[in-house]
């Protein structure tokens, strides 16, 4: 995925294009949104990440000349302002979704990568198989060497959406979003207790442990060192 | 102050009244004397005439006649004197003329009231024919003419109050028709809030007399929104200026902990992560708390199913309240609703909850619960954990303010302030009650629509 990054600060915006790459992304740095609208001339991009506050013309400026211009590119914006407010703005103007600052990157890169699916056509849910962990969508049943795991409504939410990113981190926030419809404000010790719990019943009985915590950043659910 | 105060209305409308009852007065009393004064006039020349003639018909010796079939009806009767004051000879209507007082022949006609009613001018000359002397004296009825001045009169007076009332009617509406402009802008002034500080009345629109007041409230609406912009740009500034080094810090270490082989490394750069997302929401935090009602966002309320919102708020705290070993109840009549912000009220929900959640010993109970109040709903979270010590009641809900024995725990005083004020801007209010040893109960008061 081509990714355009519009942002003025340069720190931030090689630790974004950073990120991204080693998500397997592809980004290109540009400092302003008139230098963005050159950039879009000359290049083809997948998606865009447009921070809001930029000199001279705004993000939310370059999102509606875009839109004005029948340019359907998805765009996340990343912004220092996170008012309800401010997001609704987002989204009115023509972006796809809308990030407060300080984000995750990884949830930068889940964002990029359901706004761009969602442009294309989504695939199809297919069943799992995880080492000794399989999952089936359409009976919602997970097992483990053979024996069927009973999970709580909550825990299988999550339990899908790690199924659904296998070997990739799934950022904690794109968690609570996916799987209690907030942002992050939420009690964090109410989340971990979620995990906890859910890694209880899929990892505590069995010798090989297939969630994994990436402490600040995310879960990951793969079966390593072979297993 | 009080020197200005009272209705411009009603001062206009009393000046007005006043006005007009002085000047109508002022004209019928001159219109009286006028009249007054013509008719007297009128009335000395008709006797003084009268009297010259008869004067010189005595200086004559001829008998005296009575001038008759003259232009005016008016005529005076007569009687002549001699120097002992008997009759010599008088007209023949004088008979029907009560007795008067002969005034003194050197002055003028007198006005003379008699006793039986009736007003009289008397008119008294010396006459002298050869020897013979006297006095010939002319009276005239006046009892018609004070008639016709007394109605005169009344009508003057009736028309004065007549006039005063038109005036004050009259008044009442000029003075509204002249105070519109004001009104106009008051209420174009009034449609001014805190949202559309950028707006200004037009000069244009106002009266001269309003233009300088029209002047002054622009002068002072400038001032304040440079002083609202002052104070909302601060939280934007400081928000952008805390989140961006720690967006660059959050970034490098998350970078950082996906990049390294180590496997201890990336447990070290996570705890530090965490600060970031911890010191991220503080600040989330104190914005929301630092923010001016001006600066607060929008409300967007709906109707929402109160058990509805409950549930959704257990579902998220479920799993830790089992773990603590606390029992997560919900209390609220089916079908009962409240119109409020969706976001706001789950925000101070998910707070208390996580508060009565964190001071709960396991076997203890927590109680989400809502009942309909007489004038809205209150919204509840009750636990039965130790309680809070009285002497703190009150102070909590301060920012930063936490029972000494709390300190230990995570927080920092904010959640309860937060609420506070979310109840504040939901139009509500935050009440809470604790017993030391019993439990504490947090109670949304909230409107009912």
């Amino acid at each position: 995925m081509h990714v355009l990054i519009v942002e003025d600060q340069p720190r931030t915006a090689r630790e974004l294009r950073s990120g991204l790459e080693a998500s397997g992304l592809e980004g290109r740095v540009v400092a302003s949104a008139e230098a963005a609208l050159a950039a879009l001339e000359a290049e083809a991009f997948d998606a865009m990440v447009v921070d809001v506050m930029l000199p001279g013309l705004s993000g939310l400026d370059l999102v509606r000349r875009l839109r004005g211009q029948g340019r359907a590119i998805p765009v996340v914006f990343l912004s220092a302002k996170a008012d309800l407010q401010d997001r609704l703005q987002g989204l009115e103007v023509g972006g796809d979704d809308y990030l407060a600052k300080p984000y995750s990157i990884l949830e930068v890169v889940a964002r990029l990568r359901t706004i761009t699916r969602r442009v294309q056509a989504a695939p199809a849910v297919q069943g799992r198989k995880v080492a000794d962990l399989t999952w089936d969508p359409h009976t919602r049943r997970v097992t483990r060497s053979g024996q069927r795991i009973d999970l709580t409504p909550k825990e299988y939410a999550i339990m899908a959406l790690l199924l659904d990113h296998v070997g990739e981190v799934v950022a904690r926030g794109q968690m609570i979003q996916s799987v209690w419809g907030m942002d992050c404000l939420v009690d964090a010790n109410a989340v971990d207790v979620q995990i906890l719990r859910l890694r209880r019943k899929v990892d505590d009985p069995y010798p090989v442990k297939l969630i994994h915590t990436l402490r600040g950043v995310g879960l990951l659910l793969e079966a390593r060192d072979g297993a | 102050m009080t020197a200005h105060s009272g209705s411009i209305l009603r001062k206009l409308q009393g000046g007005f009244a006043l006005a007009a009852f002085l000047l109508a007065g002022l004209m019928a009393l001159f219109m009286d004397r006028a009249l007054h004064r013509s008719l007297e006039a009128e009335d000395a020349q008709v006797m003084a005439g009268q009297a010259q003639v008869l004067l010189r018909q005595l200086a004559a010796g001829q008998p005296l006649q009575d001038p008759e079939g003259g232009p005016r009806p008016e005529k005076a009767s007569w009687r002549v004197l001699d120097a002992t004051g008997q009759i010599l000879s008088q007209s023949r209507d004088i008979a029907d003329i009560p007795f008067l007082p002969v005034p003194d022949p050197g002055r003028g006609a007198q006005e003379v009231e008699a006793p039986g009613g009736g007003v009289y001018s008397v008119l008294a000359r010396p006459w002298s024919c050869g020897e013979a002397r006297g006095i010939l004296l002319l009276v005239l009825d006046r009892t018609h003419e004070e008639a016709l001045i007394q109605g005169f009169r009344r009508t003057l007076l009736l028309s004065v109050v007549v006039a005063a009332l038109v005036a004050t009617l009259l008044a009442r509406t000029v003075a509204r028709w002249g105070l519109v402009p004001l009104g106009a802008l008051i209420r174009e002034a009034d449609s001014i809030s805190d949202r559309s500080l950028d707006r200004r009345l037009a000069t244009a629109n106002f009266p001269l007399e309003l233009q300088e007041l029209v002047a002054t409230l622009n002068a002072a609406l400038s001032r304040l929104q440079e002083a609202f912009e002052r104070v909302g740009n601060l939280g934007a500034e400081l928000a952008h200026e805390l989140r961006t080094p720690l967006q660059n810090l959050r970034s490098a270490l998350e970078n950082r902990a996906r990049r390294t082989t180590s496997p201890v490394a990336p447990a070290e750069l996570g705890a530090l992560i965490e600060d970031c997302d911890r010191m991220a929401a503080l600040i989330e935090q104190i914005l929301f708390l630092a923010r001016s009602e001006h600066d607060a966002p929008g409300l967007t309320r709906v109707r929402i199913p109160i058990l509805d919102l409950l549930e959704e708020v257990r579902g998220f705290f479920e799993a830790a309240a089992e773990e603590a070993g606390v029992e997560l109840r919900i209390e609220v009549a089916p079908g009962l609703m409240v119109v409020s912000d969706r976001l706001l009220l789950t925000r101070a929900l998910h707070n208390l909850t996580s508060n009565a959640l964190r001071h709960t010993p396991s076997g203890g109970r927590v109680v989400l619960g809502a009942q309909a109040e007489s004038r809205g709903v209150s919204l509840f979270v009750e636990d039965d954990g130790p309680g809070i010590p009285e002497a703190w009641v009150p102070r909590l809900g301060t920012p930063f303010v936490r029972p000494p024995d709390a300190r230990s725990a995570e927080g920092h005083g904010l959640g309860l302030a937060i609420v506070k004020r979310i109840a504040a801007m939901l139009g509500g209010e935050m009440v809470l009650a604790s017993r030391v040893g019993h439990g504490t109960r947090v109670v949304l008061e909230l409107p009912g629509t």
